[in-house]
């Protein structure tokens, strides 16, 4: 028996057809469709009786299923009716579900169930799925960093520094490491240090006490708390200040936090996952990071290519986008022409898989139906004094006035301030705004 | 005790309205509270029933009355887990009254209620609102630091809608502290988690907000699809709600592409809805849209009565910043 769990699925009506397999890949199940006058395989964990429309005909049915006695059976339903529950409920259904109301309640009803059967299974949660699926690329370069992931996945106490450039997907990666350990069952929470005033970070990560400080009207538990028994990653590590720095250190040492204002300490269980894109390792000679801290969290270092040094993972890339974005949004899958494919492959992709991924969601939106026109990958229309957009596919003249004009209306007009940010002389920088017209 | 009502343990006199409240039959659980005698309507829970359904029945100043009451029967019970439930109601009501000190006060307690019995799910709506207390007083860190717990707690309990929500209002606040970057990020994460959630009107809220994103990063013609969409879903759903944020978006995209007649057509319905769900926040983000349509037609005297008004919605809420921000637009038009 693999522990993978199985969800058998009767539908009366094909009113929730899609949900089914959705929910089979989310909890990583086996589902099959059942007939209603045949016996249940035996490997079964639960069985979902999908009424739909039909809900008599679900009731009806109820008493006929031949199900061993320990297989759940839940019944889903557009009626909201109490009444239609309890009868349900009366004819042998374990539980009724009311769609789409009820969906996460089923999801996480049929995810218990799941997890039982792969206890019973003696398989770990998850068991048979690749924790690092979701992380798309053929690339050599990629692959180093998957191999390497994967030799310490087990260990789920493990601390470990990701490190790549905005947008590589060190959060995806991150949360494969977690879905993969033996802490899978428990948070993974994502803070983004970079995003949080340093004021505020301490209370943040440790919690805090009513009255702490002046805003603190009540008790509230810091994100450290919140990862308990779980993962805890700690995005752009390097912008946390050296106090707290000190602060993170002895929490990982003694497993402890104390919330501010509080004078008792709190046993806790978490794991840290560390991600920067920065070099740390120069952050410490310049003393903006503790050496201590910085060697405590460099167990293991896993560091992602950006997009430009995955060449052959760009295409793939921009299909499998493709497909999923597609189907968000009820379009047919459009295939990449050859044009598409060469300005995929002319762009130097600085903003990484997010950068394509954007790209892609927006020349499928604007594409006509399953079509997927180039031109599209990026905003033609806004000048790029409006987003700083460099414009793309692009002449290295275009890029240039592109990103003169992107510095001059970052400062408000202030060409000085412009130029001393691209560091080019004034005079430099008024030749490009000069070249580019309008 | 009446003869009809003699309970034991065995019985449960509240159960039929239980079981509709908690089922989203709010005027049904209403009804059948009333037929209860007064010993039952009138216990912790009974009183908490009623006020959760008269608060969904849009009775926020009754509700909000009854879940005190109820609060400090639970207290004095010392049912810690019914009074933090009841705290949640009586602030709910406040808030929807506008009485936003009161409501965090309310809030807070109960945070710190469901903090001592580590109940994650009360912790996240509580910092929920929280959060949209904090972002109505326009104390943006606070706000994202209250939605960023709702979050790290939905997730914990996979509760998709929730964790959808918290994104959007994460990607509401960082738009309007005019990090639109960050705000994009926080509305695809808000679509992603609606879309496991398979709430459409989620979702649709979602694609609206990652829309008014695209209108301030420049990219109009993709705003343009996503709005578009946002409206569709609204409609299929039956989301007025929605439907209002949707055409409000839409109307901005018609102002920037100097369409100021559509703009109008378009977001007149939504203050009509707005009003009708008796949503001041809404309402006020609408005038203030209707304003600045009319201002840039040169349409001053209506554009002044437009952001008085969103002034005046604004400050029933005490959004006193949002509420300035609007005289201020008004006193800068020529008179």
């Amino acid at each position: 028996m693999s522990g993978r769990p199985v969800i058998a699925v009767i539908e009366l009506s094909d009113s929730f057809h899609r949900v089914w397999d959705d929910l089979g890949q989310e909890l990583d199940a086996t589902v099959l469709r059942a007939d209603p006058k045949e016996p249940l395989p035996a490997d079964t964990t639960v069985l979902i009786l999908a009424g739909g429309g039909e809900e008599d005909r679900a009731l009806d049915t109820l008493p006929t299923l031949q199900r061993p006695a320990d297989v759940p059976v839940y019944v889903v339903g557009a009626n909201p009716s109490h009444r239609f529950a309890v009868e349900a409920v009366r004819r042998g259904g374990t539980d009724y579900f009311v769609f789409p109301e009820d969906l996460d309640l089923l999801r996480r009803t049929v995810a218990a169930r799941g997890d039982a059967a792969r206890e019973r299974a003696g398989a770990p949660r998850g068991d048979g799925a690749d924790p690092f699926g979701t992380i798309q690329g053929k690339s050599t370069a990629l692959h180093a960093v998957l191999d390497a992931a994967r030799r310490v996945v087990r260990h789920g106490g493990v601390t470990v520094l990701i490190r790549g450039e905005t947008g590589t997907g060190k959060e995806l990666l991150a949360r494969a490491l977690h879905e993969g350990s033996p802490r899978a069952g428990g948070p993974f929470v994502a803070v983004n240090c970079a995003a949080i005033p340093h004021e505020l970070m301490e209370s943040e990560l440790f919690g805090h006490e009513r009255g702490a400080f002046t805003d603190a009207h009540a008790a509230k538990p810091g994100l450290f708390e919140e990862a308990h028994r779980g993962t805890l990653l700690l995005d752009e590590i390097g912008n946390l200040s050296l106090h707290l720095q000190g602060k993170l250190l002895r929490a990982l040492d003694d497993r402890r936090i104390r919330r501010v204002g509080s004078t008792q300490s709190r046993e806790v269980d978490t794991r840290i996952l560390a991600a920067t894109h920065v070099d740390l390792a120069g952050a410490v000679q310049d003393g903006r990071f503790r050496e201590d801290l910085y060697y405590r969290l460099n167990v293991v270092t896993l560091t992602l290519p950006p997009l430009r040094d995955r060449e052959e993972d760009i295409e793939l890339l921009a299909e499998h986008f493709a497909q999923r974005l597609a189907a968000r949004y009820g379009l047919p899958t459009p295939p990449l022409g050859q044009e598409t494919r060469i300005a995929l492959r002319q762009h130097a992709w600085p903003g990484n898989v997010r950068e394509l991924r954007h790209a892609v969601e927006r020349a499928i939106l604007l594409s006509d139906p399953g079509t997927f026109d180039p031109r599209h990958l990026t905003p033609a229309t806004a000048p790029p004094t409006q987003n700083g957009a460099i414009p793309f596919p692009a002449t290295l003249d275009e890029i240039q006035v592109a990103a003169a004009r992107a510095a001059v209306a970052k400062h408000d007009g202030n060409k000085t301030a412009a130029a001393r940010q691209l560091g080019i002389s004034r005079a430099r920088l008024q030749r490009f705004l000069g070249r580019g017209g309008g | 005790m009446s003869a009809t009502h003699r309970s034991s343990v065995f019985e449960d006199p509240l159960r039929e309205a239980r079981l509709a409240v908690l089922g989203g039959r709010f005027q049904q659980g209403w009804n059948a509270l009333r037929t209860l005698p007064a010993e039952v309507r009138g216990s912790p829970e009974g009183l908490l029933l009623g006020a959760m359904a008269t608060w969904r029945l849009g009775e926020f100043e009754r509700s909000r009355t009854v879940a005190i009451q109820a609060r400090d029967g639970f207290r004095s019970r010392g049912d810690t887990d019914g009074e933090m439930r009841a705290e949640n109601v009586a602030a709910a009501g406040a808030f929807a009254l506008g009485h936003l000190a009161e409501a965090e006060r309310g809030f807070n307690r109960a945070l710190s209620l469901a903090d001592d019995l580590a109940d994650d799910l009360m912790i996240a709506r509580c910092a929920n609102n929280l959060g949209n207390i904090a972002y109505y007083l326009a104390r943006t860190e606070t706000a994202l630091s209250f939605y960023r717990l709702a979050i790290a707690n939905f997730e914990k309990l996979a509760f998709w809608a929730g964790l959808a929500e918290g994104w959007l209002n994460s990607a509401i606040v960082l738009h309007d502290s005019g990090d639109f970057r960050t705000s994009r990020e926080a509305s695809e994460r808000a679509i992603a988690a609606a879309e496991r959630s398979g709430d459409g009107r989620i979702l649709g809220q979602a694609l609206a907000a990652r829309s008014e994103t695209d209108i301030a990063l420049g990219d109009l013609a993709l705003a343009t699809v996503l709005a578009e969409r946002a409206l569709t879903l609204a409609e299929t759903h039956d989301h007025v709600v929605g439907e209002a944020d949707a055409r409000r978006v839409l109307a901005v995209l018609a102002r920037h592409r100097a369409e100021p007649t559509l703009a109008l057509e378009l977001v007149t319905p939504a203050l009509k809805i707005a009003e009708r769900v008796r949503d001041p926040w809404r309402e006020a983000e609408i005038l203030e849209e209707i304003g600045t349509i009319h201002a840039t037609i040169g349409r001053t005297a209506d554009a002044i009565a437009a952001f008085n008004a969103a002034a005046r919605a604004f400050s029933v809420l005490g959004a006193e910043v949002r509420a300035s921000k609007m005289r201020e637009r008004s006193a800068a038009l020529p008179t």
